[in-house]
């Protein structure tokens, strides 16, 4: 993370943000806007379309702050949701087998040295998973075609690679 | 099926990824609603993917930000 990361509790930035303040909009996309960045420009592979989508995705959850709901996630959850959806509606005319024919033996791209530690324990088929269905928003029928599985057979190992990051987390 | 199966069925996950059908949503919400077990399997997933995330950051464009916010204050 960079040093321009104001810290301030999740609660506190919400009421900014319910109370239209600025400084709230600013903390939040200095916070996280390079989070949603990240997954936004990894699903449309275009900066150009990327900057439309980062920018349609915090006018939507300003305007949307009202009906926040915090049991649905925290606020970076909410935002990484919306960035994912509206970067996938960009993508519908995509050929999403492009994508698949092209991803294979590919795994995560991880910098930081604890956290590629923490990756390189899963299995390459696990990170595989993890960057189809998340980082490139391939559906769960199009990943479960990719490797010949069923969809809840796929969702089982989902499940398995879930709880490995959880306990190599810790 | 019990909650310890649904749990297990890799239905959350999937959620939490916003792979899920509209309705397999609404039940699940509704299941997390009334129950904390779900809630907090939740929450401990949503863990997981905010920090794979984390470490997929890339700062966009400097521009971008005063664009933004310039369209919010004139809306």
């Amino acid at each position: 993370m960079s040093n321009n990361k104001i810290q301030i509790s999740e609660d506190n930035l919400v009421s900014l943000l319910k109370n239209k303040d600025l400084r709230g909009f600013s903390i939040l996309y200095d916070n996280y806007s390079a989070a949603v960045y990240g997954i936004v420009l990894k699903i449309v592979s275009s900066e150009k379309v990327a900057n439309d989508v980062l920018k349609n995705v915090f006018l939507k959850i300003w305007n949307e702050i009202e009906g926040y709901d915090t049991s649905k996630g925290s606020l970076l959850t909410w935002l990484l949701r919306v960035g994912r959806r509206l970067a996938l509606d960009q993508l519908q005319t995509k050929d999403l087998q492009d994508i698949v024919g092209n991803t294979t033996g590919n795994q995560l791209d991880i910098h930081s040295q604890g956290v590629k530690r923490l990756i390189e324990n899963l299995l390459p088929e696990q990170q595989n998973l993890i960057e189809l269905l998340y980082f490139q928003g391939l559906t769960l029928a199009e990943v479960s075609v990719k490797y010949g599985i069923s969809v809840s057979t796929l969702q089982d190992r989902i499940r398995i690679t879930v709880l490995d990051l959880r306990r190599f987390m810790k | 099926m019990n909650l310890k199966q649904y749990m297990e069925m890799g239905i959350l996950e999937s959620y939490v990824m916003g792979i899920t059908t509209t309705e397999e949503s609404a039940d699940i919400e509704r299941l997390a609603m009334a129950n904390p077990g779900i809630q907090q399997e939740l929450e401990a997933i949503r863990a997981v993917f905010e920090f794979c995330a984390l470490q997929r950051q890339t700062e966009p464009p400097v521009f971008l930000k005063n664009q933004i916010i310039e369209e919010l204050v004139s809306n």
